[in-house]
């Protein structure tokens, strides 16, 4: 059997890299994109390269990809050459608006870039047999709240266009997965005080995708309990909703 | 939460991220917190543990950054026939903190200790110089910084050799002793085997002083790859106060030494690093936390000393499970490295009033014996016995005055006076 491959759009995200980590621990040869060209890495990246290169013995090639600024091209070549059996990619872009991105980038890294890259994935390159779509989408599209509501849309349509490809892929065997972290702890919730109990660490969230691909999951929250609570918020009726500071 | 791994650390300590952040201030690295005293913990803290690239490996030489885990090396490697020289009880200590306190293992009697298989140290001086030292290479750096408890500069980067194995697994034997001096013959009738250590019940009294198990293992041949398990179980909060008395320490220790005596194949983290299946462990000590108590006492007065020791011990009714002997064979000659001839004994004690006095107690006797401390256990050892222990003291000392390394600074390092 030749050697599966694992592909990670946003190689720098701590979620997309833990999860780099398990599936070269598995074997897997591993894709990572940055918006940089490879040859144009920061040291940073190449010793993330390498460090899974000799971690892993496995091959790691880095592409580009910009979220904010690709074309169709962009994409076609960013599968170009992958003449392998089985693929899997993960999107593990995700961006805040706020201080460091506005409105309209936030809908186009978390939402207009994976669609395009999907749908170019999905349509063309089927022969391919997939072994997963992965999209990092979050809880905070299960309901608009006050203080996130850009991000939380974001994210709404993201999983819904999981949802609905999930759906449409269904007869051709190829699985989609969307993953709703929860709390993370990494660089970008450093110094931030989460609560242990519904907080996953990169590398537990690594791990609830790789055991999702194995068992064709469709929905994967890190952290079981925030099912439950998600189940909860969701069933709040407005009327008490509205005046909920969450 | 940065503390030690004795859970009892009372004193503020500010962490930080960079090396430039803490330039001009006394500090200490701190790896991932395994250390149960006082020797990684200090007024300014540098965290090192996010420094764990591994840089290249070339047949069973790795390099790696130094805030790498073994159970990283372990995890990437085991399974492909390669695996530490030398892994102390946990695998849980970065590359960093292995070197710092040069840790030994099970296979001390034949193979040395960590630092034993290390071939070279990149270390980063408080002055920003940075420096290449080996047995080789700067020489009198390599000497101080393995087993010098961070107190050198900040190790960066290690070279280290790692062993072949022929599949992960470990062939134990086990063998049942009554009395204290049975334990230390039977290191003796198998002083041939690759790792032995023994467990040794600390309440047991009279007749059954010194009852143990001795367990033996060797690397089995022909007995295949397995990958490595993560932690399954965990102990989910901190115990109460009640929960460890003498009566269910006494019957533990009943029960384990009725049961635990197993011959035959074993994988490796079942023999080597039993306590790391239950994650946070040391929250059993409850919110106190604990002081684990080691020292080596030369062979020519183990059976005496040991017999002194362990009955004081015994009478006080402080002891708890998981008392750990094991023969040591020559130390090597880093100036502040744990290991020397003798036998060690390693146990811990849960924090609770009058310990520090009845620790006193022992420091003396076990000075008396011509014996020395563990840094890397230790909290609370007076600074006039720990002096005994160590002839290289003074050289350690003249070494860090002559590089200017005194911006290297723990809470241990000031009471010592290192």
């Amino acid at each position: 059997m030749s050697k599966q491959t694992f592909m990670v759009i946003g190689g720098s995200s701590d979620v997309g890299l833990a999860t780099a980590h398990r599936f070269a621990l598995e074997g897997y040869n591993i894709i990572l994109t940055f918006r940089e060209a490879p040859d144009q890495l920061s040291s940073d990246h190449e010793a993330l390269i390498n460090d899974l290169k000799v971690r892993y013995q496995v091959g790691v090639e880095a592409r580009c990809f910009d979220a904010l600024d690709y074309s169709g091209k962009t994409i076609v070549d960013l599968f170009h050459g992958l003449n392998l059996d089985r693929i899997t990619v993960l999107y593990a872009i995700g961006v805040m608006p706020g201080d460091t991105a506005t409105t309209n980038e936030a809908i186009a890294a978390n939402y207009s870039a994976p669609v395009a890259l999907f749908d170019y994935a999905s349509e063309h390159l089927e022969g391919l047999r997939f072994g997963a779509l992965i999209g990092i989408s979050s809880v905070a599209g299960d309901r608009g709240r006050g203080s996130n509501y850009h991000y939380g849309s974001t994210k709404a349509a993201f999983s819904t266009y999981l949802d609905g490809l999930r759906n449409h892929l269904h007869d051709k065997a190829i699985n989609v997965i969307t993953v709703k972290p929860g709390f993370i702890s990494t660089k970008m919730t450093d110094g931030l005080e989460l609560p242990e109990r519904l907080t996953a660490t990169a590398d537990e969230v690594a791990d609830a995708i790789y055991s999702g691909v194995q068992k064709g999951r469709g929905t994967i929250y890190a952290k079981k309990i925030w099912q439950p609570i998600m189940f909860i918020i969701r069933h709040i009726p407005d009327a008490v909703f509205k005046r909920l500071s969450i | 939460m940065i503390n030690n791994w004795g859970r009892n650390n009372t004193k503020n300590l500010t962490a930080f991220r960079k090396i430039e952040d803490v330039k001009g201030l006394h500090f200490i690295p701190y790896g991932n917190g395994r250390s149960y005293g006082d020797s990684a913990l200090g007024d300014n803290v540098l965290l090192t543990r996010k420094n764990n690239r591994f840089l290249s490996l070339n047949e069973d030489v790795l390099i790696v950054e130094a805030g790498a885990l073994l159970s990283e090396i372990i995890d990437a490697y085991a399974h492909k026939g390669l695996f530490p020289y030398v892994v102390p009880g946990t695998k849980l200590v970065t590359v960093g903190g292995a070197i710092a306190s040069d840790v030994h293992g099970k296979n001390h009697h034949k193979e040395g200790s960590f630092c034993d298989h290390v071939l070279s140290i990149k270390l980063a001086l408080p002055s920003g110089k940075l420096i290449t030292c080996s047995k080789e290479e700067n020489p009198d750096f390599f000497k101080a910084t393995c087993g010098g408890m961070g107190l050198t500069g900040v190790i960066t980067e290690a070279t280290l050799q790692l062993r072949k194995i022929p599949s992960t697994f470990i062939k134990q034997a086990s063998y049942k002793n009554s009395t204290l001096e049975e334990t230390l013959n039977s290191f003796e009738a198998h002083k041939e085997a690759t790792y032995s250590v023994a467990w040794i019940d600390c309440v047991a009294s009279g007749g059954s002083l010194g009852q143990s198990i001795l367990f033996t293992g060797e690397h089995a041949e022909h007995a295949g790859f397995e990958r490595s398990q993560k932690a399954k179980v965990s102990v989910p909060f901190e115990f109460p106060d009640f929960a460890l008395q003498k009566w269910s320490v006494s019957l533990f220790n009943k029960l384990y030494y009725a049961t635990a005596a197993k011959n035959g194949y074993v994988s490796l983290q079942s023999f080597f690093f039993p306590l790391d299946s239950v994650k946070d462990w040391n929250l059993i000590y409850g919110r106190h936390g604990f002081v684990q108590y080691q020292f080596v006492i030369p062979k020519e007065n183990a059976l005496e000393g040991l017999t002194t020791i362990m009955q004081k011990i015994s009478d006080s009714g402080r002891a708890s499970f998981l008392a750990v002997l094991k023969e040591f064979g020559k130390g090597n000659d880093n100036y502040l490295s744990f290991p020397m001839e003798g036998f060690t004994l390693a146990l811990d004690f849960k924090l609770s009033s009058g310990l520090y006095p009845f620790l006193k107690e022992l420091d003396k006797e076990v000075i008396k014996l011509g014996g020395r401390f563990y840094l890397t256990k230790d909290n609370c050892v007076s600074k006039e016995d720990f002096e005994k222990g160590y002839p290289e003291l003074g050289a350690f000392r003249a070494f860090r005055e002559k590089h200017q390394l005194q911006a290297m600074q723990s809470f241990q390092s000031e009471r010592l006076g290192l």
